[in-house]
């Protein structure tokens, strides 16, 4: 346990006091708090840092609209739903370089579908990735698009276990359907739509490959988040120590959510 | 490795040992005891490092299109060297992160890279200076002496080139000569400019000059340094005696941002589309032979994008090539891209890890390769390989890379990521192109380029 887990957290913690570079790994001179205050006075830092609580904030907010309006609707016992329940996970078991890939030919300029579509209309196209107000937004898309599904099936799961007695006993009181949702649905799945906020909130904050494949933080740093500045720190700056401290600030705010996640846990 | 080869000692163990119980004791005899003792021990001694195979990276060790050429390479190690030869492929920056990550273990032996990754290498003590070594190499004079300077520092030779190449400006002689360009674009940058915007103007659906320039995309700062090149006459930073000192400054950054880059999308006459805006290479060289751009920055290796008859056709009739275009003060320098194999300090058998650097950059394998991508042989590194190119319009390809000046051994992250900051700003109109140029001045004089690990 030690050795798994404890000794890289602790040599990482210890790497952000140091200078030290990725060419030269074995090479360590104390630097203490030094790269902490060029963290402070570093503007990409601070964009990225933003980012990434935007990136995450919106997408695991959408993720769950969506998800639970996905639930509701499979739990309605109409002929097909058991084919939609499984085309439904679809999104979700697709590797995130197949997602970036569709994604990045459907917003293509000349050929991309949604530019033709666009086009068709008379309506402006554009390269969507290489947009500095687009490029986010389709970032957070592909996350939605990818884990919504994940959301709708746990949250459809957590609403099986309701018992329908209480659905009948709310009926027989005259409780409208939007009243059953919000006195029966909603605190019976609230635990388990914690667990998920907070796993993906984890998730989408540690997340490097939908935006490292799609636009690579750019354009103009738009797209810049933690994940992605602590790579080019490390492997194109070869700057193992200043890279360490930014992980250990995203391992603080993660520790936050992971506190809030074990709690959770321990409210059942 | 270790659960790949165990099952195999075992059932080699499990063949013998029913054999023995068959033999006229009726039990294991201890000449097969040892046997199959000694079949275990050497399976497993092979799985915790005693492996006699010599490993070689490079980018198209996977790639069937090379499938036949690497075991013609393997074939002749073993011949040569008696031990086997394992290829494997990799992307260029996985590569790169892999051998400085476990290249001190001693794998792979031999390392294909770019022209910047030497001096990584170097710093990170991985690769073995060639210096003393280069009578072990049957074809060694043959090299071109400038090919082999772009990996010469530190007063030790650190790598063998197998390919290169200087970029030039491919364009659609079509297209130029409906305007009277019937010999190519011009050559000053201004004139060419305007030439690319009134082809813009006039197209619907083509674009009178195109660039890469995509955060992270290599192609992009290899076409900004191209020009940079120009005015420097040698690379970006030269050493000075104590240090590298920058030897472009705001107003040769602001000349070429002001010039070609923000008219490339602003301007009375913009040369391309604004949704073409962060465009990465694909874009640029696909595009081109499918006939999106008049005019691109590019490489010989435009000749191998050839999956439709349109792109063959494009390439065969209707594609000319000519240098860079340049300010009145410049040379006609460009960015020379020359491609290395790297032997590994670290590797248990350096004699055999040369004979395969050996090989690769050898003549044979050179001529090889251009059979199978010509692109490759365009622009020869060997004197005893002839030039794949005949189309006399793509001539000016070898008066490129005649031009070609190679990037310094230094850090290129910091610079990069000051280039990729510049071009993006004024592209995106986010910065005056003399704003940027001031940026990036200080960006690249601050920069730490230094490959000392010691210096953070």
């Amino acid at each position: 346990m030690g050795v798994i887990i404890f000794y890289p957290i602790v040599d990482g913690i210890l790497t952000s006091f140091q200078m030290r570079s990725f060419l030269q790994p074995e090479a360590r001179e104390f630097v203490f708090l030094a790269h902490y205050r060029a963290l402070i006075q570093d503007g990409v830092f601070w964009t990225a840092l933003w980012n990434s609580a935007v990136l995450t904030g919106v997408s695991v907010a959408l993720q769950f609209l969506l998800g639970l309006g996905l639930a509701l609707l499979l739990k309605q016992r109409v002929p097909g739903i058991t084919i939609f329940r499984s085309i439904t996970m679809v999104t979700w078991v697709l590797p995130v370089i197949v997602i970036v890939i569709v994604f990045n030919w459907l917003v293509q300029p000349g050929y991309g579908l949604v530019n033709l579509i666009l086009a068709e209309f008379g309506l402006p196209t554009d390269y969507w990735f290489s947009n500095t107000t687009w490029a986010m937004p389709l970032i957070i898309l592909m996350h939605v698009w990818k884990n919504a599904p994940f959301f709708a099936i746990a949250l459809f799961a957590a609403m099986q276990s309701i018992p329908d007695e209480l659905y009948e006993a709310a009926e027989m009181d005259g409780a409208s359907a939007i009243q059953q949702f919000r006195y029966i649905t909603l605190p019976n799945i609230s635990y388990v739509a914690m667990i998920m906020i907070v796993l993906h909130v984890l998730y989408t904050f540690n997340n490097f490959d939908f935006v490292w494949l799609s636009t690579g933080g750019g354009p103009l740093r738009t797209t810049e988040v933690l994940p992605t500045y602590v790579y080019k720190q490390a492997f194109d700056q070869y700057l193992l120590g200043y890279a360490a401290s930014i992980g250990v600030v995203m391992l603080i705010i993660m520790m936050m959510f992971t506190v809030i996640y074990v709690k959770l846990e321990d409210l059942d | 490795m270790l659960i790949a080869v165990l099952p195999v000692a075992t059932k080699i163990f499990i063949f013998v040992v029913p054999d023995c119980s068959d033999g006229p004791m009726g039990k294991i005899s201890k000449r097969d005891f040892l046997k199959a003792s000694g079949i275990a021990a050497a399976s497993i001694a092979g799985c915790l490092g005693g492996n006699d195979q010599l490993t070689f990276w490079w980018i198209d060790g996977d790639s069937t299109e090379y499938q036949d050429l690497n075991d013609w390479i393997e074939e002749t190690v073993e011949a040569d060297t008696e031990r086997q030869l394992e290829i494997t492929g990799y992307a260029y920056s996985d590569l790169h992160q892999n051998v400085l990550t476990g290249g001190r273990q001693g794998t792979p032996d031999v390392i294909e890279g770019v022209i910047e990754h030497p001096g990584d290498y170097v710093a990170a003590d991985i690769i073995e200076p060639l210096t003393d070594r280069t009578d072990e190499i049957p074809h060694f004079n043959g090299f071109l002496e400038s090919a082999l300077d772009a990996f010469r520092f530190q007063d030790e030779l650190w790598a063998l080139p197998y390919t290169g190449n200087g970029r030039a400006i491919v364009y659609n002689k079509e297209v130029l000569a409906e305007y009277g360009y019937e010999d190519g674009p011009p050559s000053e940058i201004d004139e060419f400019m305007e030439l690319a915007g009134t082809i813009n103007a006039d197209y619907d659906d083509m674009n009178g000059f195109h660039l890469t320039t995509e955060r992270g995309e290599v192609r992009a700062t290899q076409e900004f340094l191209s020009h940079v090149y120009q005015h420097t006459d040698g690379s970006l930073y030269e050493w000075d005696g104590d240090g590298w000192a920058l030897q472009a400054d705001s107003d040769v950054f602001e000349a070429i941002l002001g010039d070609i880059y923000y008219r490339l999308f602003h301007g009375d006459q913009p040369t391309a589309s604004s949704a073409y805006q962060s465009a990465g290479y694909e874009t640029n060289d696909i595009g081109f032979t499918e006939g999106e751009h008049a005019m691109i920055h590019c490489g010989p290796w435009i000749n191998g994008f050839r999956d439709t008859d349109a792109q063959a056709e494009m390439l065969d009739e209707k594609v000319a090539v000519s240098l860079l275009p340049k300010h009145a003060d410049a040379s006609d320098a460009t960015y020379m891209e020359v491609k290395p194999a790297m032997i590994n300090t670290h590797s248990n058998d350096l004699e055999s890890a040369l004979s395969v650097a050996s090989t690769f950059t050898s003549p044979e394998t050179i001529e090889r390769m251009g059979e199978i991508n010509s692109g490759t042989v365009a622009t020869p590194v060997h004197e005893d390989v002839e030039s794949t190119l005949e189309n006399e319009d793509y001539m000016a390809f070898i008066d490129a890379f005649e031009n070609g000046v190679a990037p310094a051994p230094i850090a290129w992250g910091p610079v990069r990521e000051g280039i990729y900051d510049a071009i993006e700003y004024v592209i995106f109109d986010e910065q005056t192109p003399a704003e940027a140029a001031n940026e990036l001045e200080q960006t690249l004089e601050e920069a730490n380029v230094e490959l000392n690990p010691n210096e953070e």
